[in-house]
């Protein structure tokens, strides 16, 4: 651990706190792998036994053992929410940054953004409306069905910068006569805000309603859903970065823009962004477990810390059932909650 | 100013098109019709299916992108018939064709529908059809509901903001008690907890039969019932709502209050003899309270789909609990109609705040004029 | 006068204070599945005295799980909405609840048929609508037209398909004649499920004047309108039919009064109905003044609304509520309960047509049908997820039935070696070790991984659904089950677009008509055939069925047909459904029966109201 670390930890015992309990909860969902098999199994003859030493937190409905439901539920709640954060912040990130150094004043020649929407319809076409069937065809396979999509889109990014490279080396030949301002900053702005107008719950629910439902389904769904904080974030943060004097020195000094956001930019961004990032990922928990709470999202028979609650809703005359899975998700939140504080406190110079 | 809210206004005409097509091709795309069982019997007995699957008729949206090979009917063709012609190897398939079509099902779902006798106002007009679970007229099925879903909002919102308010305020003054240690780790915890643990804590303790079992499960009063059952039936939705809120709103009056009190005219205020509490009351409470008073903006649009969980949870017949209902049911032109209603008023929320803000906030109306 | 009533009621709690133990005692409630073994309805004893904390108004409530899906006289599937319909509407004939019997309802009696194609109905006089405007013959035409009118949507109308004509008597004016296509057996049945409307009230234009009865061949027959009449139609569809209370008008003694979506529906009682004017009969008489029908779905919550009274009647409690209940002396004190056997079965289908929709050809071996009705776990399911409280079915007809029912067959036993025995001769064998078998099916090597579809609703059917997985894991069968919302369900289920399917059949004590359901034409007009069971020789015994009206010769051929569906396994047969019935005691004149509405709730008199009979 290095000098940075320590003065880290000791200076900030929530962060402390937070990091030791989240490290705790993390290693009980790998113990899975040790214990044996019949652990994770169903006993129905077993249902709604209260804890015992066979059963050390109980049986569930189903004769299902609490513990295994827990631990089992914690690997699905951190894995769908670890990859709905990456998501998010593949999307978030780059359209952050995008908005903040573009801003409303990019031009664009009317030709060029003419020929932009025609690659774009025809990336379309042959990315996907060629290959639906294909796709359609691989979707009772979950991974020939992402390597599927991940073809289409692979497609499709090359068509596009097939058109960027015919707009940038002989279009920008023509002579312009018209331009257009591009207020890239405001469109990204408000799609941000259509997507948080929308219930975040009401969407997913449609979603699941409409697609098979699936592990993917909703950490594309969660991610899709909440970049728009981390867009937010990030805009912000480097937008008043960029009106830092230094910042314009720098462009005084003929540094690439590229450099500066690469250098400054994203030095100042960063911070902010891991707070926020502890935060998304516990919005990301809870959106799960909600969902799975709802039975929605998730195959059948998933056990997750929402679908023991839910179980628990109907029998909570069996207070091991409600008491344990709440408490597990309850302490990583918290968890969650007081490394978000203690990055904020660390990180944000207003707060200390 | 005015030139900002003007600007604003005309994003959202952009925004609430792009609404429209987002709501029209989600339930588009689950639009079919079949018919029903008997599902909440331990029974799955079915009566009989005789599904009417809608025929496209007309095409979906005003231009489509096919193939060349395919015709510019396409969208009569089954999708047996579509497959077929895609696996013919021909140079054809590989041309982009762009049709346009007039009239079509998005231009009908906006502007109505007066074919074959249909009286279909079409929901520009405030029309969302008919809901194919109910048979009713989802502007009739859905009034009631904004109604209760409303008042259980409002309701938990206003007791949050009168409780969060002194509490706010005792905190700040009493920064370094042990009994306001308490109060925020309180807090703390009430801020992280997931609502529906809390419902079901909430139901465990006060609806219980072997414990305390003062409060009904769920549903709400029937018609014509007085005060005494809507705060029988309403106690524990509000208190689960309200608890939550107050963790949120004191959190947020606290770190408003607290930077309020470092500005310069409270210094001042101060300085002429004010003592600490008073000049915390009379000058620093209105501008810490301003801020989180925009929470009013997202009050309407919180009533329309913003609390499924606690609807579904405590049985209440409100928006949220349709909006859950027809998501399973894949009700269309209910998710449609909330959807729509719920963008839009988050919309106007935005829009409110923003204005609300500016006028509050004089440093941003100035830079507002600068710009 | 007021102190002569306290003083009654003093008395009377003095009274009901000393009688509780013995009562207590007596009334332990019997925990058996009761059948027509135990009589054609199964009567609670009124109690003896009234409790003081029992209600007093003449309000009945009742519990149910599901509202129905609109109250349009023709388009709804509901059983709630079946059970409404009992109260507020009335038909031709119907089945006597009491007795399973064919019963004449708004005629005089039921008619005998020379050829058994026409039939010569007379209305009785005394049945008349809310204005006072007595039933007419033009009313019965008019349903009949507005039924079989393509334009409208009726659910179940394949079962009108054989009604011909209906033509107004010339002699009498209360007479008519009603003409069939074909002698089958259910002929008269199919008057029983549609109720009569008011003509003047649905089609006050007389839009249908020059429509005949059956609209097939519209164009060929001479004098009649050759357009539709698409107004009415769209009209009559209108959801507002199914809605507003002050649209839906019948004929039976109670009218819909209010209905809060999600909440509750009110009937309430009509007065000086037709009824008053008929024979002192059971059936002729209605006692509540307002029937609520409560939706109370929460396991829980009904659990809490036992407790405190909130409820008088239910058929359609979980049994595990049921059972936890029967342990309380309150609720014993309080309400009588039963066990009834009923119509309805659950069952599980195999695609065995899988080539048109795509699907892989898992099913079309029997040994592979039989293996998966082997290590289907049906008695540990009754046991574990129902408490006992389900039949064990073997065929696909009701043990009610006791004429029809074929007691030869018996139930599939549960045999895992020999299930996996069978999937290995059917070349199912696990090839790569990954626990999972695996068949090479047109040169592709196949998992065994077969989906399940499943409807939403309450938890036990996903239990099930999970029990499966559980057990059919130990014989190397992937299932994924997959719930779906019931429309998509039955979508899917029509368009054969699946592996499995679990789903539940109901039906009535009227004699059954398999050609919807088990015909090889139900499965190629994508009608209730899912699983695509059937051959010439099967449709050929299907037909046989309906056309014999000797009773016993029919019976010796519907236990054939049940046979042969037992021997080709298209379905793994599951469970006959047990009503859980709960009645509370503050109600005299209870009566339980087999068949729909399950308990007479016009029937239920209040205790303290009823005349002891000297």
């Amino acid at each position: 651990m290095n000098k940075f670390s320590k003065d880290l930890f000791r200076k900030n015992s929530s962060l402390s706190w937070g990091a030791g309990i989240l490290l705790m909860i993390v290693l009980l969902s790998f113990i899975s792998v040790l214990l044996p098999k019949t652990f994770f199994e169903n006993d129905w003859g077993a249902s709604l036994q209260s804890p015992s030493t066979s059963h050390l937190l109980g049986t569930g409905s189903r004769g299902n053992d609490i513990a295994a439901g827990i631990i089992s539920g914690l690997k699905i709640s951190l894995t769908v929410a670890l990859l709905s954060v990456l998501f998010a912040t593949l999307i978030g990130l780059p359209s952050g940054l995008i908005a903040a150094t573009l801003g409303n004043k990019g031009k664009t020649g009317i030709i060029q953004l003419i020929f932009f929407f025609i690659f774009l319809i025809l990336a379309w076409f042959y990315a996907f409306y060629l290959r639906r069937f294909e796709i359609a065809d691989a979707s009772s396979d979950s991974l020939s069905m992402i390597s599927e999509i991940l073809f289409s889109f692979f497609l499709f990014i090359v068509i596009l910068l097939i058109g960027y490279f015919f707009s940038a080396r002989i279009l920008s030949r023509l002579k312009n006569f018209i331009k257009v301002q591009l207020p890239i900053d405001t469109l990204l702005s408000t799609l941000a805000d259509i997507i948080t107008s929308f219930p975040l719950l009401m969407i997913i629910l449609t979603l699941t309603a409409i697609a098979k439902p699936s592990l993917w389904l909703v950490v594309v769904i969660i991610g899709c859903t909440t970049w728009t904080g981390i867009f937010r974030v990030v805009r912000s943060v480097a937008l008043q970065t960029l009106q830092l004097d230094f910042i314009t020195a720098a462009k005084a000094m003929g540094m690439k823009t590229r450099t500066i956001i690469l250098r400054h930019v994203m030095s100042s961004v960063l911070p902010m962004l891991f707070v926020h990032l502890a935060f998304t990922f516990s919005a990301a928990i809870v959106l799960e477990s909600a969902l799975t709470f709802l039975g929605a999202g998730l195959p059948v028979g998933t056990v997750t810390l929402g679908s023991l609650l839910s179980d628990a809703k109907s029998n909570f005359t069996a207070w091991w059932l409600v008491l344990f899975p709440g408490a597990v998700l309850f302490l990583l939140l918290l968890s969650l909650q007081l490394i978000a504080s203690g990055l904020q406190k660390k990180f944000n110079p207003f707060l200390r | 100013m005015r030139h900002r809210i003007l600007t604003r206004l005309l994003w959202m005409v952009p925004s609430l098109f792009v609404v429209s097509l987002l709501v029209f091709f989600i339930n588009a795309s689950g639009n079919q019709q079949g018919s029903f069982m008997d599902t909440q019997s331990e029974n799955i007995s079915s009566g009989d299916f005789s599904p009417q699957k809608i025929k496209n008729q007309i095409p979906v949206f005003y231009f489509s992108v096919t193939s060349l090979i395919e015709p510019d009917t396409i969208w009569k063709m089954t999708d047996e018939e579509k497959e077929l012609l895609q696996k013919k190897a021909s140079w054809k398939k590989f041309i982009p064709v762009i049709h346009f079509y007039g009239y079509n099902q998005y231009h009908r779902w906006l502007f109505g529908d007066n074919s074959d006798g249909k009286n279909y106002k079409g929901i520009l007009r405030g029309d969302f059809g008919v809901s194919t679970e109910t048979g009713l007229q989802v502007s009739q099925l859905l009034y009631p509901r904004f109604f209760r879903s409303f008042i259980l909002v409002f309701i938990s919102m206003l007791l949050a903001f009168f409780i969060s308010i002194p509490l706010s305020v005792y905190l700040v003054l009493n920064e370094q008690k042990v009994i306001s240690k308490i109060i925020r780790g309180i807090l703390l915890m009430l801020y992280i907890i997931p609502v529906f643990w809390l419902a079901i804590l909430l139901l465990m303790l006060f609806a219980n039969s072997k414990m305390i079992s003062i409060f009904p499960l769920s549903g709400w009063p029937d018609s014509g019932e007085g005060f005494f059952s809507y705060v029988y039936h309403l106690f524990l939705p509000v208190m689960c709502y309200t608890l939550g809120a107050i963790a949120y709103f004191t959190r947020a009056l606290e770190t408003n209050l607290k930077e309020v009190l470092h500005k310069e005219f409270l210094l001042t205020a101060r300085a002429k003899g004010f003592d600490n509490t008073q000049s915390l009351l009379k000058h620093a409470l209105p501008h810490a309270i301003i801020p989180v008073l925009t929470v009013l903006g997202y009050l309407f649009p919180m009533a329309v789909g913003g609390s499924v969980i606690i609807e579904t949870i405590f049985g209440i017949p409100g928006m949220s609990n349709a909006l859950f209902h027809a998501a399973l049911t894949k009700d269309v032109p209910v998710l449609a109609a909330i959807s729509t209603l719920s963008c839009l008023l988050t919309l106007v929320g935005f829009l409110l705040t923003e204005i609300l803000q500016a006028f509050i906030d004089p440093r941003l109306r100035q830079t507002q004029q600068l710009s | 006068m007021f102190s002569r009533f306290v003083f009654i009621l003093s008395v009377s709690f003095l009274f009901s204070c000393q009688n509780e133990n013995t009562t207590t005692q007596t009334a332990v409630p019997d925990n058996r599945v009761l059948t027509n073994a135990d009589g054609d309805y199964i009567p609670f004893p009124d109690a003896p005295n009234y409790l003081s904390d029992w209600k007093k108004e003449n309000n009945l409530t009742v519990q149910w799980m599901q509202e129905p899906d609109n109250l349009h006289a023709c388009n709804g599937r509901t059983l709630s909405r079946a059970i409404v319909f009992t109260l507020i509407h009335r038909s031709l004939l119907s089945i006597d609840p009491m007795t399973r019997k064919l019963k004449a309802d708004l005629v005089k009696e039921i008619p005998t048929s020379r050829d058994g194609l026409t039939y010569r109905f007379e209305l009785k006089d005394e049945p008349a609508f809310d204005d006072g405007a007595q039933l007419t013959v033009d009313d019965v035409i008019f349903s009949f037209k507005a039924y079989t009118c393509p334009l409208v949507n009726v659910s179940g109308r394949s079962a009108l398909n054989n009604l011909l004509n209906i033509v107004k008597d010339n002699s009498n004016a209360r007479a008519f004649t009603v003409t069939m296509k074909k002698v089958l057996a259910q002929n008269l049945f199919i008057l029983t499920d549609f109720p009569i409307l008011k003509k003047k009230f649905y089609d006050a234009d007389d839009a249908l004047k020059n429509y005949p009865v059956n609209w097939v061949n519209v164009e060929d027959q001479p004098g009649m309108n050759k357009t539709f009449p698409t107004a009415w139609a769209a009209a009559f569809n209108d959801g507002r039919y199914g809605n507003d209370p002050a649209l839906i008008n019948g004929l039976g003694a109670y009218n819909v009064k209010s209905w809060e979506r999600g909440q509750t529906l009110t009937l309430e009682k009509k007065k000086n109905h037709w009824t008053e004017k008929l024979s002192a009969e059971i059936l002729n008489q209605f006692y509540p003044k307002q029937i609520t029908f409560k939706i109370i779905t929460d396991e829980n919550a009904i659990l809490l609304a036992a407790r405190n009274q909130e409820f008088d009647a239910s058929f359609w409690l979980p049994s595990k509520v049921l059972l936890e209940l029967q342990k309380d002396s309150s609720f014993t004190k309080n309400y009588n309960s039963c066990y009834t056997a009923s119509y309805d079965f659950s069952y599980i289908g195999f695609n065995l047509k899988p080539q048109e929709s795509k699907r892989t050809d898992f099913f079309s071996d029997l040994n592979v049908r039989k293996a998966f009705a082997m290590l289907t776990p049906v008695d540990l399911m009754i046991q574990n997820l129902f408490s006992d409280k389900a039949l064990r079915m073997s065929g696909i007809v009701s043990p009610l039935k006791k004429d029809i029912f074929n007691d030869d067959l018996k139930s599939y036993s549960f045999n895992i070696d020999e299930a996996k025995k069978l999937l290995s001769n059917a070349g199912w064998k696990d090839s790569n070790g990954d626990k999972i078998l695996d068949k090479i099916i047109n040169g592709k090597k196949t998992d065994l991984k077969v989906e399940l579809i499943f409807p939403l609703g309450p938890s036990v059917i996903q239990d099930m659904a999970l029990m499966l997985k559980d057990v059919y894991a130990k014989a190397g069968i992937d299932l994924q089950p997959q719930v779906l919302d019931p429309n998509a369900l039955g979508g899917k289920m029509v368009s054969h677009d699946f592996d499995l399917f679990m789903s539940g059949l109901s039906s009535s004590s009227a004699p059954s008509d398999y050609t919807g359901t088990w015909s090889t034409a139900a499965w190629l007009n994508h009608e209730n055939n899912f699983t695509g069971f059937g051959s010439a020789a099967s449709d050929a015994l299907i037909d046989s069925i309906n056309v014999t009206l000797d009773e016993a010769k029919r019976a010796q051929l519907e236990k054939e047909f049940q046979k042969m569906v037992y021997d080709n396994y298209p379905i793994i047969p599951l469970y006959f459904n047990v009503k859980k019935i709960v009645v509370h005691k503050r109600w005299a004149n209870a009566i339980v029966c087999f068949d729909k509405p399950y308990i007479l709730f016009g029937q239920l008199e209040l205790l303290s109201e009823k005349k002891q009979p000297e």
